[in-house]
């Protein structure tokens, strides 16, 4: 009763706050629809390998002639499957004729290779910025023509698609080589925070983006001159909920990235932090300080507003996530005197401790088979990415970094991002899930911290 | 080379731009730096807090090179003489009660705090980089909660009193060092209402 009149007064205070920061938000800059920085992403940098990759050739494709693509398919696709970590790329500098459909292949050579799969393609002109592309992936050992071919793919597309689609290529290969979705198609969010030194103070600018998982086509949500947090997306992959300072207060808000539509759903006097949407992007998962000076976990219902106590107890509970089913919630909590992983039934009400290893484990995200938890883990080196076993309670330890934080899965997870210090510089990097391949993503622009990916 | 020569205007607005580039620079000349020069271990940070008698001094430099953003210009409005011109005040790693130091400066503010009834605070709490970010907020706000029930306890009316936590999202200083953590672990006072 008591938080219902609460949420009562947020109402009200939320429609004076919002009258009265018309005035102040106009310090907010709102990028609504994407806003393009050019040159503003980098390559991706592999720092460690796996030893039973995938051989593939990815060969040089046939470009139309006397014609400059603005963009270099080949290179995408390759970088796209090297980075992932499952494949070996043959290194065509030993090249010396060019294969660009199954009839130039000369199958004899790759399998002399030890070559299992090879990549053919041609781009031709239709006008003068819409091209066909089609592409062969072909098996060295096939026995015939058709048992040779693993896919074709053949499609027209305007010129500033050829990125996209080069992407859409290196998921079918991985699709067919791994069986397993490839992310290469998808987004990351996460917060930019620039600072600039005048001879006064220091002044910062923080930014909501969302980039190419590899870094490209970084755009704009949400600019201010207040800090920004915890970017979420929704499974619909256009709405992000994430924590906003904006004039002093903090507040728990969503932008749907297409339209630039924005709403505020939490701006208690205390902490409204750590959103998280369920499963069917119908609630939300939030850390609220609202009656208690520790945080609680609360589900709010995005429809009406309503929002359910789902934590008690004197300890602080923050970064909620729902299971796999709807009945259990996962949460960071201090209830045994340090930082653990709980998970919560909310049928039975019982709470059980998931993590033993160690006094800090946060942060945690649930692998796909729900048998493991991807977790922020301190030992001796400091902050690091790991991996804890729920049936066994083994803790692997993925990252060495020591400055490591906020891990997110990819939607196959395979692959995890985490924000790093890569060059005393903010910045985000790539773990596989059995820790066997690390890419970092350098990054000049900025300090780029708490990545998000999305579906 | 041409400009000069062929657009008078331009030129007159040239210096005038010298001239207020001038006074600028006179201005930030008489705006003194600071170093850091005690112990890390000593916990003695009065440095940041009674800077020349000026309450918001615009910026300190560590000795290795670090600015602090005391986040303070033109927000507060608040007294600054004496310990009342505290505004800093730094926690130990993970903890959240208030060093002894600190005590008379709280007691000094909770007095003003007493004698001038429409003033309000903001205590802002922070933390280090570190970690869990989620966690740093509950940290900060902890911490932040730690200074205000100090002054509740001395009889100041809670709505006077709004405590805020910007975790590790807002640092004084950007190093990966243990000075530069113990500098973000902290909560600034600022006065919203004389």
């Amino acid at each position: 009763m008591k938080f219902i009149k609460k949420y009562l007064n947020l109402t009200r205070l939320m429609r004076n706050t919002l009258i009265k920061g018309f005035i102040k938000s106009l310090l907010l800059i709102f990028s609504c629809g994407f806003l393009n920085f050019a040159n503003a992403a980098l390559n991706l940098e592999l720092t460690q390998a796996n030893d039973n990759a995938i051989p593939i050739a990815i060969l040089p494709f046939k470009l139309p002639s006397n014609q400059n693509l603005p963009t270099d398919i080949k290179q995408i696709i390759t970088n796209d499957l090297k980075n992932s970590g499952e494949f070996n790329l043959f290194n065509n500098d030993s090249l010396t004729s060019a294969s660009y459909t199954i009839n130039d292949v000369d199958f004899s050579f790759w399998q002399e290779k030890n070559i299992d799969n090879v990549l053919v393609g041609t781009i031709e002109t239709i006008n003068g910025s819409t091209y066909k592309i089609t592409v062969n992936l072909l098996n060295s050992y096939g026995e015939n023509k058709n048992d040779k071919i693993i896919f074709t793919k053949s499609l027209i597309v305007n010129k500033n698609q050829l990125r996209h689609l080069a992407h859409t290529i290196a998921n079918d290969v991985y699709q067919k080589l791994l069986g397993v979705t490839g992310v290469f198609t998808t987004k990351i969010a996460y917060v930019k925070v620039k600072r600039e030194e005048t001879p006064y103070y220091r002044q910062a600018k923080y930014f909501l983006q969302i980039a190419d998982y590899d870094g490209y086509n970084p755009q704009t949500v949400l600019t201010s001159s207040e800090p920004i947090m915890s970017p979420a997306w929704a499974s619909d992959g256009r709405r992000i909920a994430y924590v906003s300072f904006e004039n002093h207060h903090t507040g728990i808000y969503i932008s749907d990235i297409y339209t630039g539509k924005r709403s505020l759903i939490t701006l208690f006097n205390g902490i409204n932090g750590a959103p998280k949407f369920s499963h069917d992007g119908k609630k939300l998962l939030v850390s609220l300080s609202v009656d208690d000076a520790n945080p609680k976990i609360y589900a709010i219902d995005l429809e009406n507003k309503h929002a359910t106590k789902l934590t008690k107890d004197f300890s602080a509970d923050t970064e909620p996530f729902w299971g796999a089913n709807n009945n259990e919630i996962f949460f960071t909590s201090n209830r045994s005197g340090n930082l653990q992983i709980y998970k919560l039934n909310l049928a039975s009400g019982e709470i059980t401790r998931l993590t033993f290893e160690g006094g800090y484990n946060a942060k945690a995200s649930l692998t796909n088979d729900n048998k493991k938890l991807v977790l922020l883990h301190q030992d001796t080196n400091g902050y690091d990415v790991a991996v804890n076993n729920l049936e066994t309670s083994d803790m692997t330890i993925l990252t060495n970094s020591g400055n490591a934080q906020s891990p997110s899965l990819a939607p196959n997870g395979k692959i995890i991002v985490y924000s790093d210090n890569y060059g005393n510089h903010g910045s985000l990097s790539f773990v596989t899930l059995d820790g066997k391949v690390k890419v970092d993503l350098p990054n000049n622009d900025g300090e780029i911290s708490e990545p998000s990916w999305g579906p | 080379m041409t400009g000069k020569l062929v657009n008078r205007a331009g030129g007159l607005k040239e210096d005038k731009m010298r001239k207020f580039i001038l006074v600028l620079l006179v201005i930030f000349a008489g705006c003194k730096s600071y170093s850091v020069d005690h112990d890390i271990n000593s916990g003695n940070f009065d440095k940041y807090n009674s800077a020349n008698g000026k309450a918001n001094p615009s910026f300190i430099t560590t000795e290795d090179g670090f600015k602090l953003d005391k986040n303070l210009a033109g927000k507060d409005v608040g007294p600054t003489t004496g310990k009342l011109s505290w505004r800093s005040y730094y926690f130990d790693f993970s903890k959240f009660n208030i060093r002894p130091e600190y005590v008379a400066a709280l007691n000094e503010h909770a007095r003003y705090l007493l004698g001038h009834p429409t003033a309000k605070i903001l205590l802002e709490g922070n933390a280090d980089i570190r970690g869990s970010r989620e966690y740093n907020i509950i940290l900060g706000k902890k911490r932040a909660d730690a200074v205000a029930n100090f002054f509740k306890m001395q009889g100041i009316a809670t709505n006077r009193i709004r405590a805020l936590s910007y975790g590790a999202e807002r640092p004084a200083a950007l190093g990966h060092n243990e000075l530069s953590y113990q500098i973000n672990r902290r909560v600034d006072l600022v006065y919203e209402a004389k």
